[in-house]
């Protein structure tokens, strides 16, 4: 079992720690959100940043800055807009939130990758996050957290009472701005890495908690923080151990979470309700995970032939320009069970060659799409084989060894290319 | 050595935007004055607060603060209404009136000892002391007042400025925010603005009071600016407000009652 978690833990270590900071820094203007009551603006904020992200992956540039720009263009739609004739700002906020919504899927809506793409979006790709993406996290957040920290009072007098900061000459659209820039940058170093969904729950959900427990603030930036990384931390466990999505899992941590808090003040049937109903969902989770593999393995011996990963390529030009990146979009199935674990919790790895150039991806789902990218710039002039291969692991089972699939277990399309100069 | 006044209006013109309130105003609040600022509801009160304390730009005209003391810039202690605030904030008692510090403590800091003592001599100084480390949304409405009112002292105003201070209170509660306030300017010599919709609390502790008109009847009223004695007789408020009104003296206190329909 300890072996197991080490693994877990070396295996997902970047998923674990941008997940903690996009927790961390979330659960921290969460505080100003609920406080201030704009949970609904940072909900649209962050929908925008989202079709920006959307917007990124039609163009083909990295989320985050396209997260960023988005976040931006929003917060200066509810900050600076004016108040509406005759009708409530908020319903304004609750279109600009449909529009986004609708423009994220229409983005990707034409790529051959749409439901990847579209999953990527809501529910991010934290499992898969990448070195530079948590260097970028956690750069964000030692920012964020250190402008918290340097005029953590000044927000809250502003936030509480506006007019007196002013008169007392504290400059409170100095303060106000950053204090927004703030969430704003949060919203899209979360965006694009932990989806929509997920950044949506961790705005406001920590801080709820954490008002619903304390009565003094600093016991509510504790707990709000303790909270918010809890239920990332249990989220991601949940999401490894039952292959799903980690994004919903945090969500349903959180907000059991939440519950048994509210349990408090409300009663325990609440949160013991809650509790029971979290449970059961993953119960079922395990059972619908395992039981056909069980089944199967008491009918037919297992065997590595019982396996089998169904992988096909598409290339959109089968001849590129040397200094061009090759695009290519790859769909798997996987089928059966290896060494008496089921596919549903066998993570793969594909690799695509290139002459020397390899770009690889990794999936463990039955189903899935995805996208790769292969440099040419190096590459002589003349015709390639592009090949896959696939190997199982870092495994999330430590009985399942790292190996290269066999010919038996994989079939796979290749594909030619010709490079010209 | 300061004789000037504390805050100055020359030909002001206020409103929002484009939208004018009060036109034309010219007075002068003198250092160590109580100024009862009175008039109907939805009259330019509160606007006139705000552009005096710098809230609220003037549309033209032009709005002159004095000196604060030791030749720094003016500090005002401004209490507003608190059911502006709200509750869903966690502080307690001494975490708000620690705010009346923060020009003092100044940004990037934490409060200091002498912080800690100036907040708890602004709370013996309005009787809240004992409530401390009560969280400030679980008072009463009098003791709420009371919480901003230290806010407002803890910060060493030279001029302390209080809107609608007993909106929504019961007598006590209203009597005892009063008295208060009164003897910050018999014993501490505050030069105070208090605006108010109720005549009779301006009518007996003030120097001087304002009378801001209703916004829709120009034809009668006029916005005026004299010591009390001046305002506070039957014809000046007979003609103010567009009925009888009667001045009497009852106990050394001042009562304002309209005429009875029978006299």
């Amino acid at each position: 079992m300890n072996d197991l978690l080490t693994r877990l833990l070396e295996t997902y270590s970047n998923a674990w720690i941008a997940a903690s900071l996009i927790a961390l820094a979330c659960s921290l203007v969460s505080v100003y959100v609920v406080l201030r009551r704009v949970a609904f603006i940072g909900i649209a904020t962050a929908q925008i940043a989202s079709a920006g992200v959307a917007f990124a992956l039609l163009i083909n540039v990295s989320p985050i800055p396209a997260a960023a720009v988005a976040t931006l263009l929003g917060i200066a739609l509810f900050a600076f807009g004016t108040e509406p004739v005759r009708v409530s700002r908020e319903a304004l906020v609750g279109v600009a939130f449909a529009l986004a919504s609708a423009l994220s899927v229409l983005f990707v809506f034409r790529s051959s990758t749409e439901l990847d793409h579209i999953e990527h979006i809501v529910y991010g790709s934290l499992l898969f996050a990448s070195s530079s993406q948590v260097k970028v996290l956690a750069i964000g957040a030692a920012i964020v957290c250190g402008l918290h920290a340097l005029f953590g009072k000044e927000f809250l007098m502003v936030s509480f009472d506006r007019d007196t900061a002013q008169t007392l000459g504290i400059r409170t659209k100095l303060i106000d701005f950053v204090l927004f820039a703030s969430i704003g940058a949060v919203i899209a170093l979360s965006i694009g890495v932990a989806g929509s969904l997920l950044t949506f729950c961790l705005l406001v959900v920590p801080a709820l908690i954490a008002l619903l427990l304390a009565e003094r603030l600093p016991a509510v930036f504790a707990l709000s923080l303790g909270s918010g990384v809890g239920s990332a931390a249990i989220g991601v466990l949940l999401a490894i151990l039952f292959d799903l999505p980690p994004g919903p899992t945090i969500v349903v941590s959180a907000v059991t979470v939440l519950a048994i808090a509210a349990s408090f003040r409300a009663g325990p049937a609440l949160g013991i309700g809650s509790l029971a109903l979290t449970l059961s969902l993953f119960g079922y989770a395990t059972w619908h995970a395992h039981a056909p593999a069980a089944e199967h393995s008491h009918s037919t011996p297992t065997s590595a032939a019982d396996f089998h990963v169904d992988l096909e390529l598409v290339v959109h030009q089968r001849s590129v320009q040397r200094g061009k990146r090759l695009q290519v979009d790859f769909a798997t199935r996987m089928r059966g069970s290896l060494d008496g674990k089921d596919a549903r919790g066998i993570a793969l790895h594909l690799a695509l060659e290139l002459g020397s150039e390899i770009d690889s991806a990794k999936f463990d789902s039955v189903a899935r799409a995805g996208h790769l990218e292969l440099e040419t710039k190096d590459l002589a002039p003349g015709k390639y084989t592009l090949s896959p291969s696939v190997w199982t692991g870092p495994p999330l089972d430590p009985t399942i060894d790292t190996r290269v699939l066999t010919e038996d277990e994989l079939s796979a399309n290749s594909v030619e290319i010709e490079i010209r100069p | 050595m300061m004789t000037e006044p504390i805050l100055s209006l020359h030909k002001a013109t206020l409103g929002y935007g484009r939208r004018v309130v009060l036109e034309d105003l010219d007075f002068e609040v003198a250092r160590g004055s109580f100024v009862g600022i009175v008039g109907p509801n939805g009259s330019g009160k509160t606007t006139l607060l705000r552009t005096a304390i710098g809230l609220l730009p003037a549309i033209a005209g032009r709005i002159e603060r004095g000196i604060g003391a030791g030749g720094r810039a003016l500090r005002i202690g401004y209490v507003p209404q608190r059911t502006r605030l709200d509750p869903i904030f966690p502080f307690r008692v001494r975490d708000v009136v620690m705010m009346g510090r923060y020009p003092h403590i100044g940004p990037l800091r934490r409060p200091s000892t002498s912080d800690h003592r100036a907040v708890e001599e602004a709370c013996a100084t309005v009787a809240v002391v004992d409530l401390l480390d009560r969280p400030f949304r679980d008072l009463s409405g009098g003791q709420q007042q009371r919480a901003l009112i230290a806010r407002a002292f803890a910060s060493d105003p030279d001029l302390l400025v209080l809107d609608e201070p007993t909106n929504g209170m019961d007598l006590i509660s209203e009597t005892g925010i009063m008295r208060v306030i009164s003897r910050l300017h018999r014993e501490r010599g505050a030069t105070i603005l208090l605006v108010t919709h109720l005549l009779h609390l301006v009518a007996n502790d003030t120097t001087d009071l304002a009378l801001v008109p209703a916004r829709h009847d120009g034809q009668s009223a006029r916005f005026q600016y004299a010591p009390r004695q001046r305002i506070l007789n039957e014809a000046t408020l007979s003609a103010f407000y567009g009925m009888p009104i009667v001045v009497r003296e009852f106990e050394g206190q001042r009562v304002i009652l309209p005429r009875g329909d029978a006299s």
